[in-house]
């Protein structure tokens, strides 16, 4: 049960035993606590020219960007973002300020009574955001005796019945706005991008794609979308802030503590020592810990310190939904020269992301996708182009676990839509384009994947995909042409898909080769891991594997976080929850401890760290070679049944391979891929939990450093769904989520 | 309004307004194991036993619970029917995050509450709209069946104590 009372800690030294508490934010209160709400702007873009409010009743506040004592801007890696939007709007639903007060209720009135008024410049992003039914705050439309053209477009407004007046239905979701700018309209600026050539193509020779394209037997292109996203159950966003003697207390589900406390020092205008963050538990699949969460605090920090009052700000499931997004879209289009015998020759992929207004990850997450799109296929002759745009949508984050799994969508996809082309199995291409050599490989990526040809197998016997795969199109095409629509029997469909699972990433100098990790033996024979405590599951792979190194019982060793809190804290927790690296960087002060245990005099401390040679092994400025420290792999087929009337999905069976190196605790790792593959099924169809029959997860025997598995499901079980839908309409799924409607219509034309 | 209850086994009137959800009234009372999740009566966050039956909070005006009897994690976690329950649930592997316990645990009582013998088809339908925040439903199901288990055990022992 989490704990109900909240306890403001004075001190540093304190603090570090209360660095994970395991309780919400949404829990904490105190005496005089005031809730807060933001004001957001109802336009995508355009200048504020005045923000109107009503009579505040006592006790009632309004802040904004002016009130804010330090810097109203919050700096992450390279990119500023403004704490309070001050003139120039970037995004629909921007926060212009925030109202705190005694009653939740009423603070939720007086936000929706707040009138925003736009230079006429931005008018045409005003009525856009009309025509979504986006009635609070109002737009005040320009006055007509000011600006000669308003006129027109007032009476332009009545016309298309768009006044903000007649609007009475509630604010539209965002997500029905298209997240992708199509090629001609694309606007937006390019904030990152990455090409990648090789081959015949590296030497832009003229004419020489549409030749190598020519030469194949088969050209095939398509564009593959996926922009799949976790249903949000648990606590939304937010955070509870407070002042007591001097120091601002800020409780929140960050997951980067001292990131955020430099931030709020700087718009506070407060020492970091002043500062005390209290991390509370984080909401399972939420990327927003990582940096968005920071101005949330930021906000209510700026609130708590002006009134002088304990604040809360919780966001709305709603505001949650359409401000907090975790995943960036993206469009990935694949050009793919194939000969008859199934070998590709060629790839151009075109990677498009929209990182909204900004995300400064976007540089990270391009290479993951550029990293990801060939998947461990060897092929001769790539380019891929990769572009990040911003929009007017809302800022993004990065989602370490499912960064790169649009990248696998893709090139799962295009695979079976060669193996359909080529009249080849699918299985068959996978095999036949798999990089199997390490030592001739010409992609400029290599992966530890050496088990990826049994990982395959594995899962298409233990499917019996070929068979199936054969029997489906069979019956597919016959009832593509039946006639009896009378009797008519479930239409199937198979899918396979395989993909890595990288942790660990080179590429990025602020987080990667910083992890470190300290052991000490206690002349009692007690073991302590110096280290923030992960997961669980984690925890006990932890325990275990000092356990069985150090021949001490379990019990005898521990995980504390209490190393100095600078030292502790520098990067986002997840990069300490990383398993790989740091499980192998335990392995080896454990291994060192055990060495010396009898020489030296107890207790005995190792601390260890990732050394730099091991990040040599990836080339940044050249991009190749070694991109993650450990790579897991995973193989699934998805079989799917579809009634032959409404044509309502059901999934007759998942069959799941993984190599994830040495497994310490395999229940554990079945129960994290099965809840896995529930919370995908709840993705992959709009509004729908699509029921699976039978899951069938097999591992592949290994004693290599263990790798991370919590991207696998996501990498492998969209994409093979698809294909198996595919096959099952006779029609080409190219982008998840898909919707009912799609479904029956694709299936009714059929 | 005024709403006189039962809650965790003490008579209390509940001063609000009649169309305030029961969700908001109970955290104002600082019962937060009651939590907002999806706010549409489907996650499971949100429940608490009314009259002994689960149900969400989140979609029950206050007013619908006038002379109900209402029990929250808080009181329930001192009996030792929840005790099996955790026990069943530690035996499983299951590790709730915290956010979801109220529906977990309140549905896995009302299913033993209920059934002689339940199977896992029957508990499958009782707990499948819950959300798979932390624990996936086939483990869920062993985790009922294990609190199943100790549940049958300790009434045994407690029955041959008493004879």
């Amino acid at each position: 049960m989490p704990k109900s009372s909240t306890k403001s800690v004075r001190s540093q030294k304190t603090a570090r035993t209360t660095l994970q508490a395991l309780d919400y934010y949404t829990d904490c209160s105190r005496q005089g606590m005031l809730y807060a709400a933001l004001i957001r702007s109802p336009a995508a873009s355009g200048i504020i020219t005045n923000i109107s409010i009503p009579q505040m009743p006592d006790g009632y506040f309004l802040f904004t960007a002016r009130d804010i004592p330090g810097r109203n801007t919050v700096r992450t890696q390279n990119a500023d973002t403004p704490v309070f939007c001050a003139d120039r709007v970037s995004y629909f639903g921007e926060p212009i300020g925030i109202v705190a007060g005694p009653d939740e209720s009423q603070v939720y009135e007086l936000t929706s009574e707040i009138e925003v008024t736009f230079d006429s410049s931005t008018l045409e992003s005003a009525l856009e955001s009309v025509a979504k039914k986006y009635t609070h705050p109002v737009i005040k439309l320009p006055d007509t005796e000011q600006k000669p053209d308003a006129k027109q477009i007032l009476e332009i407004t009545k016309a298309m019945n768009l006044d903000p007046s007649f609007v009475v239905q509630p604010p539209a979701a965002i997500t029905a706005e298209p997240r992708i700018p199509s090629q001609s309209e694309n606007t937006g600026a390019v904030i990152a991008q990455r090409i990648v050539k090789t081959g015949l193509f590296s030497d832009d020779a003229p004419n020489v794609y549409e030749s190598v394209f020519k030469s194949a037997d088969f050209d095939i292109s398509e564009t593959w979308v996926q922009d799949t996203e976790q249903p949000s159950w648990t606590e939304t966003n937010g955070a509870f802030c407070f002042m007591e003697n001097g120091i601002m207390n800020i409780f929140t589900p960050t997951q980067w503590p001292n990131y955020l406390r430099k931030a709020v020092s700087v718009s506070l205008n407060l020492d970091n020592e002043k500062i005390f963050i209290r991390e509370t538990n984080s909401s399972g699949h939420d990327a927003n810990g990582i940096w968005r969460n920071a101005t949330l605090a930021i906000q209510t920090a700026v609130a708590a310190y002006l009134t002088g009052k304990p604040v809360k700000l919780t966001l709305s499931r709603d505001e949650h939904q359409k401000f907090m997004k975790s995943g960036v879209p993206a469009k990935i289009h694949y050009r793919t020269a194939v000969m008859k015998d199934g070998s590709i020759t060629a790839v151009k992929a075109d990677i498009t992301i929209d990182v909204g207004s900004c995300n400064p990850f976007a540089q990270e997450i391009l290479d993951r996708l550029v990293i990801a799109v060939c998947n461990i296929y060897d092929i001769p002759n790539i380019c891929i182009t990769a572009k990040a745009v911003t929009s007017t949508n809302p800022p993004t984050s990065i989602f370490p676990e499912m960064i790169d799994s649009q990248a696998f969508f893709a090139a799962e996809n295009h695979l079976q839509l060669i193996a359909e082309e080529t009249n080849i199995l699918p299985a068959d291409i996978r095999l036949k384009n798999i990089c199997s050599n390490q030592k001739n490989i010409k992609m400029p990526f290599i992966f530890h994947t050496e088990k990826a040809e049994s990982v395959l197998n594995n899962v298409i016997a233990m499917s019996d995909f070929n068979r199936k795969y054969t029997t489906f199109r069979i019956d597919a095409k016959q009832h593509r042409n039946s006639e009896d629509t009378f009797f008519a029997l479930p239409i199937r469909g198979i899918g396979l898909t395989c993909a890595f699972d990288g942790s660990g990433y080179f590429g990025n100098d602020i987080f990667s080769g910083s992890q470190k990790i300290a052991v000490t033996l206690e002349s009692d024979n007690a073991v302590t891991i110096h280290s923030l405590v992960p997961s669980p599951s984690i925890s006990e792979i932890w325990i275990k594997t000092v356990s069985a190194i150090l021949k001490l019982p379990p019990s005898a060793v521990k995980i504390t976080p209490d190393m100095e809190i600078n030292d502790v804290m520098p990067l986002p927790d997840n990069i300490y929850s990383n398993i790989s690296i740091m499980t192998h960087l335990l392995t080896q002060c454990s291994l060192e401890i055990a060495k010396k245990r009898e020489k030296t005099q107890l207790p005995l401390t190792v601390k260890k760290g990732l050394g730099p040679s091991m990040k040599k092994q990836w080339n940044k400025s050249d991009f190749r070679g070694i991109p993650f420290h450990t790579t897991s792999f995973g193989a699934a087929v998805v079989e799917i049944e579809l009634d032959p009337y409404t044509y309502k999905e059901r999934i007759k069976g998942i069959w799941l391979t993984v190599d994830c190196g040495r497994i310490f605790s395999l229940h554990a790792i079945e129960n994290t891929l099965r809840l896995s593959i529930q919370q995908e099924l709840s993705q992959l169809v709009a509004d729908e939990t699509i029921v699976c029959d039978g899951l069938h997860i097999s591992f592949i025997q290994s004693e290599d450093n263990p790798g991370q598995i919590g991207e696998i499901v996501h990498n492998t079980v969209p994409a093979a769904f698809s294909s198996a839908l595919s096959q099952a309409l006779s029609a080409r799924i190219c982008s998840l989520p898909c919707t009912a409607e799609t479904i029956y219509s694709q299936g009714d034309t059929a | 309004m005024k709403i006189p209850v039962t809650l965790n086994n003490a008579k209390i009137v509940l001063e609000s307004e009649p169309n305030d959800r029961l969700l908001n009234v109970l955290r104002r009372l600082n019962l937060l194991s009651v939590k907002c999740g999806c706010s549409e009566g489907r996650c499971g966050a949100c429940t608490v036993l009314l009259d002994g039956k689960p149900v969400p909070s989140c979609i029950i005006p206050v007013a619908l619970s006038r002379d109900s009897t209402i029990i929250t994690l808080e009181y329930f976690s001192k009996q030792e029917d929840y005790q099996d329950i955790i026990n069943g649930f530690k035996k499983a592997g299951i590790n709730m995050c915290g956010y979801c316990n109220a529906g977990k645990v309140f549905s896995a009582w009302h299913i033993l509450n209920t059934s002689m013998k339940p199977d896992r088809r029957m508990i499958y339908e009782e707990v499948n709209h819950l959300s798979p925040c932390c624990t996936n439903t086939d483990t869920l199901i062993n985790g009922i069946l294990y609190a199943f288990d100790f549940r049958v055990h300790r009434m045994g022992v407690q029955k041959n104590a008493k004879n």
